[in-house]
């Protein structure tokens, strides 16, 4: 018996627990009248015990640390924690300030927008179920999920600036995320540095000729704006591919990339990350 | 394809129940900082690595779709939060990448047991060191399964997702490489390999 393939690797899976049960009743009788077979097993054995004791134990709080940095939904460990905050609530104050600002300066703003929405609800084809789902998912990969029911409401042109856009903000000012293991983020900017910037928010939707004011608004101020596109688009050039789902793909493209595309007529979405790059969303008819 | 368990968890953290979190992490901790400190050969990276690693996987969970189980989801995304540190550490010539990396020789060694005696600790410790050299000298088709296997307790379904194998290839390779490992630990003539054999022939 001894050198005998099938046996060396039934053995092998009887230390792994990973043999069926008829092979293992045979296996025991074998291994009882078999003494290079027994010793195999054995040494399998005790080497199996050995491999496993060499690897290394995580520190005792290696867990709670986790869930105490997950609890409070800081993402970013260590020292950035607090500076984080800040930047958080006055990124937050700002966005309101700037919200009330243009409710009472420029009451024809929101108007637009409202018009807008409705604009492209009309002369597209796509239902808003489409444009929700499209939305529902980008906007997890900034928010890692939550928010999104929030922020969904920017689509169907109920669109409270106020409220939604703070919820954008409290969501872009996370780390983009494309972490899902198929999927490789290239460009990791760190959102902390580059928000500091002393540059209001702004968020936008809508595609019309309001739209232009809006991309000068945007251009050197490193944000991210979320185009949404149908799968016939003619995509830039140098689109980089971040991500592919069933449904929808991802793309990162220059924002003069992205601001040709609004100017035929794409719709565009509120801000998100704070690179100079642009999500390019691209779903499925 | 994916535990039911582990299915049942991540629904629970979607729909807002994020401290069920902690069960996925307390599985996969060991495995996950393992795997992290063999890319980056030191504590304090590997430990920040896995605990980023986590993170990440907590914040795209939505993603997770369950074509693999999450043990081995997490194993591709924690490969893939190293391998970026590694890069921009690889551009500072800070890191070696080798994995048989000569200065931490006897990196595995240093868990103490405070349970067993002196002489039985100096024995184990001795076969430990063996053992972990024995691994090092087998080629890295073989040693890659093994430390899935047997330091990080992956299944054999999941080493078969992770290196794209047939279950077939999987049960041979490891029964195979343990054969190759017994042969290391035999040509060094080391003690471990003798007392074994000693003590059978005895009994």
């Amino acid at each position: 018996m001894k050198d005998c393939c099938d046996n060396i690797i039934l053995i092998s899976c009887l230390v792994d627990g990973q043999i069926d049960p008829s092979d293992k009743l045979k296996l025991e009788e074998h291994l009882a009248v078999c003494p290079e077979c027994r010793e195999l097993y054995e040494y399998m054995k005790d080497t199996s015990s050995v491999l496993g004791s060499l690897s290394k134990t995580p520190p005792q709080n290696f867990t709670s640390d986790i869930m105490d940095k997950i609890s409070t939904m800081a993402v970013k460990p260590k020292k950035k924690q607090i500076r984080k905050y800040i930047i958080r609530y006055a990124a937050v104050a700002a966005v309101i300030a700037l919200a009330v600002f243009s409710i009472t300066k420029f009451p024809s703003l929101t108007a637009t927008k409202t018009n807008n929405s409705a604009n492209y609800t009309s002369s597209s084809t796509s239902s808003e179920s489409e444009n929700s789902l499209a939305y529902d998912s980008v906007s997890s990969y900034f928010s890692g999920g939550s928010g999104g029911s929030d922020i969904s409401g920017n689509v169907d042109g109920s669109y409270g600036i106020k409220h939604d856009v703070a919820n954008d903000m409290l969501g872009s000012i996370q780390e983009p995320d494309f972490e899902n293991p198929d999927v490789r983020e290239e460009n990791k900017t760190d959102s902390s540095e580059s928000i500091s910037n002393d540059s209001p928010p702004l968020s936008a939707t809508g595609n019309s000729s309001a739209n232009e004011d809006f991309i000068s608004s945007f251009n050197g101020r490193g944000f991210c704006l979320n185009i949404f596109a149908k799968g016939d688009i003619t995509l830039p050039e140098d689109a980089e591919l971040i991500f592919s789902e069933d449904e929808q793909k991802g793309y990162c493209i220059s924002i003069s990339d992205a601001e040709q595309l609004i100017q035929q007529g794409y719709e565009f979405y509120s801000i998100s990350s704070t690179s100079d790059e642009v999500l390019l969303i691209v779903y499925d008819n | 394809m994916i535990d039911n368990n582990d299915a049942e968890i991540i629904k629970r953290i979607l729909s807002g129940d994020t401290d069920a979190f902690e069960i996925l992490v307390s599985e996969n901790q060991k495995r996950v900082y393992n795997l992290a400190y063999r890319m980056v050969r030191n504590e304090d990276d590997a430990l920040d690595l896995s605990q980023e690693a986590f993170f990440k996987a907590f914040r795209s969970l939505s993603q997770f779709r369950g074509d693999s189980s999450f043990a081995v989801w997490m194993y591709k995304l924690t490969k893939n939060v190293c391998i970026d540190f590694i890069r921009k550490k690889k551009k500072q010539n800070v890191i070696s990448l080798v994995y048989t990396d000569e200065d931490n020789e006897n990196e595995e060694i240093d868990i103490a047991d405070n349970s067993q005696s002196p002489e039985v600790l100096y024995e184990q410790t001795e076969i430990r060191c063996a053992v972990s050299q024995g691994l090092k000298k087998l080629s890295e088709e073989h040693r890659q399964i093994l430390t899935l296997r047997e330091l990080d307790g992956y299944s054999y379904e999941e080493i078969a997702s992770l290196l794209s194998l047939e279950m077939g290839t999987v049960k041979s390779r490891i029964a195979r490489a343990r054969l190759a490992l017994r042969t290391e630990l035999e040509s060094g003539g080391n003690f471990f390999s003798a007392s074994s054999s000693n003590k059978r022939k005895g009994s």
